[in-house]
């Protein structure tokens, strides 16, 4: 997988909880890269790479059993780097990682400064979670239970980003769920009613109230309802 | 017909028992493609079945996963879902079969209303009322759901829906070359190696079921394989699915034999050539019993818990089915899960009664002596015009219970057939006649108090000429026939339940406009009436000449007395 910047500019707003004060890049004793943003360093200022071989040491029990990494705090990637390289040498190529970095700038300048791996990994930087959530990538990814490792410094600098992003709760207003829809003729079925508060609802006023089932999609709303409340 | 998908949404077991039904259809029409929509986590299953053109999944667990998980939106389940059902939607079918006659496979039957020539089973129309493609339909949709000993198999009713004829001779399982030359060979050898100039049958025996309580216990099991390993004549086999948990009992069971039983891990592909290969199968397990059905392997099969036993026993008539006594179980799962002492019954199957029946199967050994565990009933498989036919063998009885069974087979075979199976009324007066005398008796008031509510609801409905007080009454009289389809007797609630399923299936919305149609069913439900009344007429007859006989029988015995 390619990695991906879904920027701010076509995605929707960015994270307005973050606050950046500062932000500067300084260079480790051992002549590495290191954000350091709101004065908090997002590295070692000795040895970034050790520094990522101790994080993620351990979890590699975990990447043996499971080949899906979700990460929070990208900084500058030492840490995924690591992750990246166990992964490779316990699943081949066959791995996945899925990174959540708030800040986007800090995200450009990875890139910029050629220590973004860019192997099987996906980026969501600089977005709102409504729009991360909204990806059908990132629920396919997450159903498959991945290991979670957080990058403390990042982590902690923007604990409140990530606890929204913990938990977080999906709309369930009829007109967000028509979002995630391809087939149109269901999405402009779901469309009649807007005002719909839930998926329920919807069917509830709009197929279960109704003498005739006049739309076919009725059926089709009525069998989704019956198997996702394991009514058989 | 060319083009068929069948929507089957149950499990394992169901989906294997399909097969019987796939072979029928391709026996029937060699050039249909048939396309078979099952759920993801049965696939396996379903993979395990040739014929198929194509197998489509609904991926439920996903869909759950995405519905129960607030984080995600409704829209991701719902999108899903949608996905995986164009792959039939997006069709056209010849006909859908609505096999598992859910409510999630009707609905989906009624989806493809527009997409398809016609459909088999169930569907909803407009109104959400049902549409039943025929007569079984009902059977299998309102009779088979409410009756406790169901007169007729799972399998002949799908049979029958559809109009199709049983294919026994062909083949529908899948098997791999390798697997059965395996077998073969393997099994080969320990028929050589356990001999000693004996003819060495190879018993296998599943040790699971998908719960305990439908299973032998572990003691049972050591039991039942000590006998079997004991005798001269027998090889017991153990077989296990791959799991570990299985893979642990059969290490667990083994090391009681210092390790030397022959035990088999097969996933289902192998477990078909391993049943081939066997000479018995002893099975608690209902999926690995539909898989023996199909490879034409003779089983015992332990029906416990709340296993369907008339509905989906075993199918061979080399076969036997080892029950607690009928009456005394129950066969709803809600009521099994939370009652110990029918999760117990388990504990009635003794290695004794196993034995003797592996002996009459395998050694031909008459076992008319041997004294089953009170409290168990063994059932064989007999057929006659309507398919499979079990019939008491050995144990115990509740004769009332098989009097209701038969009798209510009965009235499905005069109804759909025209003929009767007179060895039903033969087998009900083997014993004596007494119970079946009383069943005569309540039978008769029956017939007289529902044919009572019957005219009087004729009557009504005659006199309704849209005022309310005779509608009420009509509705009145029509609500107390309908309580009738509660009655203890379910030989005396099947017409009745077939007469709720169509007048449910009425557009009512206007009493006046449907009352030429409910007086036709009132009258169906007479004709159906009459023919509980022949069958009355019928039995009655056989236990007049059954008591003749027996007083002939006394009177010869009594004068070479004198």
């Amino acid at each position: 997988m390619e990695a991906s910047n879904l920027s701010s500019s076509s995605k929707g707003k960015t994270m307005k909880t973050i606050k950046i004060d500062s932000y500067e890049i300084k260079t480790s004793r051992n002549n590495l890269k290191v954000p350091v943003v709101n004065n908090v360093h997002l590295h070692s200022v000795y040895n970034p790479a050790k520094e990522a071989q101790a994080i993620v040491s351990s979890y590699d029990e975990k990447l043996q059993s499971n080949k899906h990494v979700l990460v929070f705090g990208l900084g500058f990637a030492y840490h995924v780097y690591e992750i990246c390289r166990k992964l490779e040498s316990y699943h081949g190529n066959d791995y996945q990682v899925v990174i959540i970095e708030p800040n986007e700038e800090v995200y450009r300048d990875c890139v910029a400064n050629h220590l973004f791996p860019n192997k099987n990994i996906k980026v969501f930087s600089g977005e709102d979670l409504d729009v991360v959530y909204s990806d059908i990538t990132l629920a396919k990814f997450l159903i498959t239970k991945p290991v979670m490792i957080s990058h403390p410094p990042s982590f902690n600098l923007y604990a409140d980003f990530f606890k929204s992003f913990l938990n977080y709760e999906a709309s369930l207003k009829i007109k967000d769920i028509g979002m995630n829809l391809t087939n149109r003729d269901l999405k402009s079925y779901l469309y009649t009613d807007l005002n719909s508060e839930s998926l329920e609802s919807f069917i509830q006023d709009n197929v279960l109230t109704k003498p005739r089932l006049t739309n076919n999609l009725d059926h089709l709303l009525l069998a989704y309802t019956h198997l996702s409340n394991g009514e058989f | 017909m060319k083009e068929l998908l069948i929507i089957n949404l149950k499990r394992n077991g169901d989906i294997f028992a399909s097969g019987h039904i796939i072979r029928s259809f391709i026996a029937k029409y060699p050039e249909i493609k048939i396309t078979l929509l099952v759920l993801k986590e049965f696939e396996r299953a379903a993979l395990n079945l040739k014929g198929l053109c194509e197998i489509c999944t609904i991926d439920r667990k996903k869909i759950l996963t995405y519905k129960k998980n607030k984080i995600f939106s409704d829209g991701f389940a719902l999108e899903e879902f949608q996905k995986d059902i164009s792959h039939v939607t997006n069709k056209t079918w010849d006909a859908v079969y609505n096999l598992s006659n859910d409510r999630v496979s009707t609905h989906l039957t009624s989806l493809l209303k527009n997409k398809s020539s016609k459909h088999i089973g169930i569907r909803f129309n407009d109104t959400c009322n049902i549409e039943y493609s025929s007569e079984w339909a009902i059977v299998m949709n309102d009779i088979l759901t409410s009756v406790n000993y169901a007169p007729v198999t799972f399998t002949d009713t799908y049979l029958n829906m559809a109009n199709l004829k049983p294919a026994s001779d062909s083949f529908v399982l899948k098997t791999k070359e390798e697997y059965n030359k395996s077998s073969a060979a393997n099994f080969s050898e320990i028929r050589k190696l356990e001999a000693n100039g004996n003819d060495v049958k190879l018993i296998g025996i599943q040790l699971t079921a998908s719960t305990d309580y439908k299973s032998l216990s572990r003691d049972q099991l050591i039991s039942l394989i000590d006998s079997l390993y004991m005798s001269p004549n027998f090889f017991p086999i153990l077989l296990a699915a791959p799991t570990e948990i299985e893979r642990n009992l059969v290490s667990a069971i083994n090391s009681e034999f210092n390790n030397s039983l022959v035990s088999v891990e097969a996933d289902f592909l192998a477990l078909n050539s391993v049943l081939m290969n066997l000479d018995l199968l002893i099975t608690p397990d209902t999926a690995v019993k539909h898989l023996a059905d199909l490879t034409n392997t003779p089983t015992i099969e332990l029906s416990l818990g709340e296993s369907p036993l008339f509905k989906q026993g075993s199918l061979n008539s080399d076969s036997f089915i080892i029950t607690p006594l009928v009456s005394n179980r129950v066969f709803s799962k809600k009521v099994v899960e939370k009652d110990i002492a029918l999760q117990s019954q388990n504990m009635l199957i003794s290695t004794d009664d196993i034995v003797a029946l592996t002996k009459h199967i395998l050694l031909a050994q008459d076992i008319s002596s041997h004294d089953f565990h009170p409290g168990v009933s063994v059932y064989s498989v007999q057929n006659d015009d309507l398919g499979t036919r079990y019939e008491l063998a050995f144990g115990s009885v509740d004769q009332n219970a098989e009097t209701e069974r038969l009798m209510s087979r009965q009235l499905l075979l005069k109804k759909f057939t025209g003929s009767e199976d007179l060895n039903i009324y033969n087998v009900l007066t083997l014993d004596g006649t007494a119970s079946l005398e009383n069943w005569l008796s309540e039978t008769k008031t029956s017939i007289t108090e529902v044919s009572k509510g019957l005219l009087g609801t004729l009557r009504s409905l005659l006199q309704i000429d849209g005022s309310k007080n005779k509608t009420s009454l009509f509705l009145k009289n029509l609500t107390e026939l309908l309580s009738e389809c509660e009655i203890d007797s379910q030989f005396m609630a099947i017409p009745l339940l077939r007469f709720r399923a169509r007048i449910e299936a009425l557009n009512t919305s206007d009493l006046l406009e449907s009352a030429r149609e409910m007086e036709a069913l009132i009258y169906e439900l007479k004709a159906d009436i009459q023919v509980q009344v022949d069958i009355v007429k019928t039995t009655s007859d056989y236990v007049r000449k059954s008591k003749d006989s027996q007083r002939t029988r006394f009177s010869k015995e009594n004068h070479n007395d004198i």
